[in-house]
């Protein structure tokens, strides 16, 4: 099965590639931890790992980032019980960073999750992807000026994909979170394009209009896709 | 985002007053402007005229069940001055006329079409807003656009869709926000009249924002054509609220078929105000003053900017310039020539039209270039 998830499937998908770039920014710092990837199965089912250790409904996967738990499916994680704990021990990792006060680099892979979330949106929500049409740009995302948390760009075949690791080339927008407050926010698509730049907690230089579209869509994501950090930030 | 949203928290986000060519934001700092309320001011804020004339309507009352004869005083004051106008109506803001306009336009055509041109500004309606929430297909369905000066597009639009065309809706020129405006090609608006003639759709002219900048008579007398509706808003009031729609007898019936009105849409304090600008805008050659004043100022910014070696120029009329700064297609360097503006008081936009009004005066002019070229001086050290 390729992995272009049908609309209603999407949140879920989302749900599952924001997990995969958590797991693989924690993974880059820590590689005792294993990198998720996110692959759709049949029968509105997705699997978490390559080999498909780890599978979940698509509902119980919505379920497990609303609420913080759900069951996977028994038989594959019986068949092969290394592969399985270890992708556990990943999400158990992830599932912890919502219970504690996150530092910079945490915010970084919460950021991740966040970026890519939304990627899934503009490569597969209709809407999005007529909101986007041609556009080529690059956004940058720091925080407090120097952390980098990523970088949002369109590959060669035409899909939008975000990085964490820097580039060299120039972006056409840079979105810089004064706090980590604010990139949490910017994380969960929580940023008010009205009132966050005249406050002072995001500043935004460049191409403009791209960011305005990649918030805009964002905040689609954020409203179809449920995360524990939205709980974690009305807190 | 709007374009007074999403500028750094340097530049201010609160205004408390202002009077002339500069405001006071609610911090207390005082800024020397060049936005003029996004374009609603021509005559300065705070004019003493019109604010004497408004408020002298003022005390004997603003909204009424019928209209003010002030309302008629201004309607022949605009058919009077606009040569092809005949008629003139009222509303509070150019969307509301824009809006308006096309729907004439359909009436007397009973076709569906719209064109207008790709990134144009023409208000806040789901046919034509910049913004992307609260829409759906449907919204858009009747509007066709081609490429600003292209008029070979319009013309293969015209071929594939002319028995369905209601109407072409343009601004004088092309003033979109984040990219240069672009003034018409010689044979533009000779070619759009011809389309329409021969089609017959009518031509509207969206001179909400341009109106009273380029000529006191209509941007259309500066570009030498004729529309068949034209709408202002913006300067016609220098800071109330007031749109007009104008057009040729021709479409006065068909006019009369859509509906318009609203809360305080015959206030006759703002048409006092309106009808006082004009006055002024005749009286003193308000377009040609701050055309002159414009060219003085652009021509000096560019110069200073060759100076320090930035390739700065300013597009679009004297009078309403859009600064462009070369290789920077994002947009970073205006941006930050804007920020250092921005520190020394100086309230240039980095993506939108800025604005001469007549209430700039060449020391105003001088002092501005003065504080612009040290934040070029700071832009030629990054």
């Amino acid at each position: 099965m390729n992995n272009i998830p049908v609309l209603g499937q999407l949140p879920a998908w989302a749900v599952a590639r924001s997990l995969a770039a958590m797991s693989n920014e924690i993974h880059f710092h820590q590689p005792k931890f294993y990198k998720l990837s996110a692959r759709l199965l049949t029968n509105s089912r997705i699997s978490l790992t390559a080999g498909n250790e780890i599978v979940f409904e698509n509902k119980n996967l919505l379920h497990a980032a609303k609420q913080g738990f759900a069951f996977p499916e028994i038989l594959p994680l019986c068949k092969h019980p290394f592969v399985s704990f270890k992708g556990i021990r990943t999400l158990m990792e992830i599932k912890g960073l919502y219970n504690r006060s996150p530092s910079k680099q945490e915010v970084k892979i919460f950021f991740q999750g966040g970026i890519e979330a939304t990627t899934c949106y503009l490569n597969h929500h209709p809407p999005a992807q007529d909101l986007m049409g041609d556009e080529k740009g690059t956004i940058d995302c720091y925080l407090d000026k120097s952390f980098f948390l990523g970088r949002i760009f369109r590959s060669n075949d035409d899909a939008w994909e975000c990085t964490s690791r820097k580039p060299d080339t120039e972006p056409s927008v840079i979105l810089n979170f004064k706090n980590l407050n604010s990139a949490i926010r910017g994380a969960c698509g929580q940023i008010d394009p009205l009132a966050d730049p005249a406050l002072g907690n995001i500043n935004v230089s460049g191409r403009i209009p791209l960011l305005d579209k990649f918030g805009f869509v964002a905040r689609i994501a954020s409203r179809e896709v449920p995360s524990p950090l939205q709980k974690f930030h009305a807190k | 985002m709007a374009p007074a949203a999403g500028l750094p928290d340097c530049f201010p986000h609160y205004c408390q007053e202002a009077t002339g060519h500069t405001f006071t934001d609610v911090d207390g700092k005082e800024w020397l402007d060049f936005m003029c309320g996004f374009g609603a001011i021509l005559h300065g804020y705070s004019n003493p005229e019109i604010e004497e004339a408004a408020r002298k309507q003022r005390d004997r009352g603003a909204v009424f069940n019928q209209p003010s004869p002030v309302m008629v005083e201004l309607a022949e004051k605009l058919v009077s001055r606009i040569e092809f106008a005949d008629w003139a109506v009222f509303a509070k803001n150019g969307s509301d006329l824009t809006t308006w306009a096309i729907r004439v336009a359909r009436q007397h055509t009973q076709r569906p079409l719209i064109v207008k041109a790709k990134g144009a500004y023409h208000g806040v309606d789901a046919w034509c807003d910049p913004g992307m929430g609260g829409r759906i297909p449907s919204d858009r369905q009747d509007i066709l656009e081609f490429d600003w000066n292209d008029t070979d597009q319009l013309t293969s639009l015209f071929k594939r869709y002319g028995d369905q065309i209601a109407g072409v809706i343009l601004t004088p020129f092309h003033h979109p926000a984040f990219a240069q405006s672009v003034m018409p090609l010689p044979d533009f608006w000779v070619e759009v009249r011809s389309q329409c003639q021969a089609y017959g759709a009518l031509l509207v002219l969206d001179d909400v924002r341009a109106g009273g900048r380029l000529h006191d008579q209509g941007s259309h007398e500066f570009f030498n054509f004729t529309p068949d509706l034209a709408i202002y808003s913006k300067a016609l009031g220098n800071g109330y609220a007031i749109s007009a729609c104008v057009g040729k007898n021709d479409y006065k019936s068909s006019s009369s078929e859509v509906f318009l009105t609203g809360s305080c849409w015959n206030d006759a304090v703002a048409m006092t105000a309106a009808s006082m600008s004009l006055s002024i805008a005749e009286r003193d050659g308000v377009a040609a003053q701050v055309m002159s004043k414009g060219s003085y100022f652009c021509t000096k910014l560019t110069e200073t900017a060759q100076g320090y070696n930035i390739p700065l120029s300013m597009t679009g009329p004297p009078s309403m310039p859009y600064p462009l700064i070369e290789q920077d297609e994002n947009l970073f360097k205006i941006q930050q020539f804007c920020r250092f503006c921005a520190e020394e008081g100086l309230y240039f936009h980095p993506h939108h039209n800025w604005f001469i009004s007549n209430s700039h005066t060449t020391e105003s002019l001088d002092l501005a270039l003065q504080k612009a070229s040290e934040a070029l001086a700071k832009l030629s050290h990054i």
